[in-house]
């Protein structure tokens, strides 16, 4: 038994040891390694969004753009203002009536909106809106009171509102939705304009003790029609100009994005004013300018053709609008456009005016002018900038999020180079920086080397035409501080300058023009074994 | 509990802390005709190449910086194939009485094996890295790496007069499988780097297996398994000296089920990698860095699966013929082989002399993960304790640089009853 106990004891204790003789072991050395890293290519689309460049039958790329100047919409054109009536149901006679007796000697009456600039409506769909209706009865008893809008329809039914009026001191006010519905505007003869028709029914409530009337007492409202938008109008809009201030549309053709020297070799603009209104427009524009904000210049723009510029109605079939379009397009051969565009506008101003119905007889739809909110009156600026000009060189400025804080594989990194191999078909050449910045957008250093960060152009011909890819190779040097710097980076802020080729000849960019990029890592890395 | 076991218990203390050592050639029954019945502590460790300095050898088994120094050592003697091998385990195991011709044994063991063939480009690769490689190919052809980490559990009897002279042993383990990476390539397996480093193609052609990696240590529990070990003396009368001793012994013959949290890899294919296509550079974030590691290369160059398989375990065939001339010499020879290790088939001779309770050892050998390894030992055997202390491969220590093998075990018994 001794010996057994001494042998149990022999063998707990050593396997006690060997255990604690385990120990984690961790071998490391440093390895030379080449890897490539990234495949890529950069290309002009890169920049702006490829949707944007397109390219011509010799293969030259055309920058087309869109943008949208100035819009009108319906509250544009007429507007619903907010309208607030006040109607007393007075009983013409002293009677003590009993619960559930109607007051039915209420006629139907009509409510009329004032529309100004001569708008005629004869149907205005309800987008959104509310009556807001403030019940007071002078009464001792509870009275109910029917009120209804039989102009007003949602799902074939009128607009009822039934409420119980509790005798005052007590006020009850309620509000009430239109949006849906569809409200005749011609009034009870159907001859007039603006107008809804309206009907009252008074009960003394059916819980109620009967009560003993005067000559003149009864309920009163307060009814107010509140912020109607509406959907869809019809009538007609009245003879009005709507006045456009002069105002500025943003165009930003190319964020961040600067040149030295920039001319254009040819250009074009085309205003496309859209109209989606059923009715027709004449519209005046003046001092259309292109600003470029960052370098302070400004080139207005010369052409007769934006003085009484005639827009014809748009059309339906049902609720499908089909708006028509007047296009007034801008060359070179009728205006300044290339210096125009040139400029690099990141900002356009317009000023003018547009009249409705200028024709005469100015209702000369017989009050069927439309209009939905969804349409209305839109101008489009599209451009077409062929790739062919002469500069001294663009500035590009990109700006890129990044979180390398929990990059492990930089952990074990000690020295080396990230090496750019680009093979450049562009016609100039392309110097690149780029600054890590912190959460504060301050710069903590840049990537690249001074004097050995540029990727050269390709091979020239003397008319600028790039016959042959050029290889480039960039280092950018790692070492143990940049990567500290590097977990530190919030965003990365790349300004690339491309120098261009001596011009005249004009430089072009064609649609096989690319930079091919291969990024190799070329490093002194510590393996660690554990 | 005695003074004088607790002075045991010390003593024995000191010496596992200081040193490192096992039962020589891993095995448990080789000692037990000099212990009998005992209570043994056993350590060993074996290591050699024949194409790493003992320096490297070191650094990698018990860590450290691998400096340029170190690594340039063992390079100039690279050759076109080379081997290496590391073994170490230790174990406490006990024979107790069973009856008059047979005793117990129990014993619970741990056991670590790394073995590998390597091309000079492997190691170069490996070590110094691709960059020397630009616009050339690395081969990497019939390279295989074996990794293997386990603990036993280990039953067994020894029956100690068959015939009346002759011993047989038999035990039986279970096995704890801890951590295994394997990996093999083929024939045509091979690395090239393009000169300005934006191409890699790797003829992959391999086999590759990996035990859970999210589960290490000694608690972890990634594969089961079983072994034996047979194990056979007897004398005989042969006509060179008095008497003559055959040992026949094979043990950890006995294989490793790794559970499905294991991942095998295997690829036979060309695969040109030419970094992550990104559409535009513009648009290169830190995510892009964060997929280039190497799980995600792993996985995207060959065929992966997550299942569980099995895996032989090296084993360690040993055979020793001992000829005693007269009772204080005997002369050994031996050969010695482990199955499935990189091992080259081992031969060697160790004479002994016994000077009372103490025996002189020598050894030479050839073969193994080295070429030439010389060793001693020193045996001192009395009434109630057992102490051996040896290294077969003492060449590492005495010229590091230009011999790279190198061994220590040890064996420490109680003798009992």
């Amino acid at each position: 038994m001794v010996v057994v106990n001494r042998v149990v004891l022999f063998l707990a204790f050593f396997s006690i040891l060997f255990i604690g003789c385990r120990k984690p072991i961790n071998t490391n050395w440093d390895v030379d390694v080449v890897l490539p890293i990234v495949k890529s290519e950069l290309n002009i689309k890169n920049f702006a969004g490829d949707s944007i460049f397109l390219a011509d039958n010799t293969g030259l790329l055309h920058f087309k753009v869109t943008r949208e100047i100035t819009s009108l919409k319906i509250d544009s054109l007429l507007k619903l203002p907010d309208t607030t009536i006040i109607k007393t149901f007075t009983i013409p006679t002293i009677a003590k009536l009993p619960p559930g007796y109607a007051l039915t000697f209420f006629p139907p009456t009509e409510l009329e909106f004032d529309i100004s600039n001569g708008v005629a409506l004869k149907r205005v769909d309800i987008r959104s809106g509310q009556i807001i209706i403030k019940f007071m009865n002078d009464l001792l008893q509870p009275l109910d009171l029917l009120y209804v809008i039989p102009s007003a329809v949602k799902g074939g039914q009128p607009l009822k509102i039934f409420e119980t009026i509790p005798p005052l001191p007590s006020v009850l006010t309620k509000t009430y939705d239109v949006s849906g519905y569809s409200f005749n505007m011609r009034g009870i003869s159907g001859n007039v304009f603006n107008t809804i028709v309206q009907t009252n029914t008074v009960y003394v409530n059916p819980d109620a003790d009967s009560v003993f009337v005067n000559y003149g007492q009864g309920p009163k409202i307060e009814l107010s029609y509140k912020d109607i938008v509406p959907e869809y109008v019809e009538g007609y809009f009245g003879q009005q100009t709507i006045d456009i201030p002069l105002d500025t549309a943003k165009l930003d053709l190319v964020e961040n994005f600067h040149a030295a020297n920039f001319m254009l070799n040819d250009a074009s603009l085309t205003f496309n004013i859209l109209n989606g209104f059923g009715a027709e427009f004449s519209a005046n524009l003046s001092n259309i300018t292109s600003i470029n904000s960052g370098a302070g210049n400004v080139v207005p723009l010369t052409n007769n053709q934006l003085s009484n510029i005639n827009i014809n109605r748009a059309t339906r079939a049902g609720t499908t609008v089909f708006p028509t379009v007047k296009a007034l397009s801008f060359l070179s051969s009728n205006s300044n456009i290339v210096p125009f565009l040139s400029n690099l506008p990141d900002r356009l101003t317009y000023k003018g005016n547009i009249s409705v119905n200028p024709l005469s007889p100015s209702n000369i739809s017989g009050y069927n002018d439309f209009a939905f909110h969804d349409h209305g009156i839109r101008v489009m600026a599209d451009i077409d900038i062929p790739m062919r000009f002469n500069a001294d060189y663009f500035k590009l400025k990109s700006n890129t999020a990044v979180d390398f804080s929990n990059i492990e594989q930089l952990e074990n990194v000690k020295s080396g180079n990230f090496v750019i191999l680009a093979t450049s078909s562009y016609p100039f050449k392309a110097r690149l920086q780029a600054y890590m910045l912190d959460e504060q957008g301050l710069v903590i250093d840049s990537l690249f080397v001074p004097g050995k960060n540029s990727i050269e152009a390709g091979q020239l011909n003397s008319q600028n035409v790039v016959v042959a890819p050029v290889d480039s190779k960039v280092l950018i040097p790692i070492a143990p501080e940049k990567i500290t710097k590097l977990r530190k980076t919030k965003s990365i802020e790349i300004v690339t300058y491309f120098l261009m080729p001596p011009n005249p000849p004009d430089i072009k960019i064609y649609e096989n023009y690319t930079i091919k990029v291969n990024i190799v890592a070329e490093l002194n890395y510590n393996v660690t074994n554990k | 509990m005695s003074v004088k076991f607790v002075r045991v218990v010390v003593f024995s203390f000191f010496v596992l802390v200081d040193t490192l050592a096992r039962a020589q050639y891993n095995t448990n029954f080789l000692n037990y005709g000099s212990t009998g019945r005992c209570v043994s502590a056993n350590l060993n460790f074996d290591a050699g190449s024949n194409g790493m300095s003992s320096g490297l050898v070191n650094k990698l088994v018990w860590g450290g910086y691998i400096d340029q120094k170190t690594k340039d050592e063992s390079a100039k003697y690279l050759r076109a194939k080379n081997n290496f091998g590391i073994d170490l385990n230790y174990d406490v195991s006990a024979f107790v009485k069973g009856n008059s011709k047979f005793d117990f044994l129990v014993g619970f063991k741990n056991q670590e094996l790394l073995n590998a063939t390597y091309s000079r480009d492997f190691f170069n690769l490996m070590f110094y890295g691709n960059q020397a490689y630009r616009g050339k190919i690395a081969d990497l052809g019939n390279c295989n790496v074996n990794a293997l980490r386990f603990q036993e559990v280990k039953f067994g009897a020894i029956m100690h007069k068959v015939d009346s002279v002759g011993k047989i042993g038999i035990s039986l383990s279970f096995i704890k499988g801890e951590q295994l990476f394997y990996i093999k390539t083929n024939q045509f397996s091979s690395l090239y780097t393009s000169m300005d480093g934006s191409e890699l193609w790797f003829n992959s052609n391999f086999n590759m297996a990996i035990s859970d990696t999210n589960s290490k240590g000694l608690g972890s529990f990634n594969g089961v398994g079983a072994s034996a070990d047979l194990f056979f003396e007897t004398p005989y009368k042969s006509r060179v000296g008095k008497r003559s001793v055959l040992i026949v012994n094979a043990n950890n013959i006995g294989f490793i089920h790794w559970r499905n949290n294991s991942v095998q890899y295997s690829s036979d294919s060309t695969l040109r990698y030419t970094g992550y296509n990104v559409t535009s550079i513009l648009d290169l974030k830190d995510s892009t860095l964060n997929r280039i590691n190497g799980d995600s290369l792993l996985r995207s160059l060959a065929n992966a699966r997550s299942e569980d398989f099995n895996v032989n375990i090296p084993t360690n065939l040993l055979i020793i013929n001992k000829i005693y001339f007269s009772e204080p010499f005997c002369f050994s020879f031996g050969f010695r082989y482990i199955f499935n290790a990189n091992y080259k088939p081992y031969v060697f001779v160790e004479p002994e002399y016994r000077v009372k309770n103490v025996t002189f050892g020598l050894h030479t050998g050839y073969g193994g993960y080295f070429r030439l390894n010389v060793g001693a030992s020193v045996t001192w055997s009395s009434k109630n304790w057992f102490l051996k202390i040896g290294s077969n491969s003492l060449q590492g220590y005495i010229v590091p640089k230009s011999a790279f093998g190198q061994g220590v075990f040890f064996s420490l018994a109680k003798k009992l009853k």
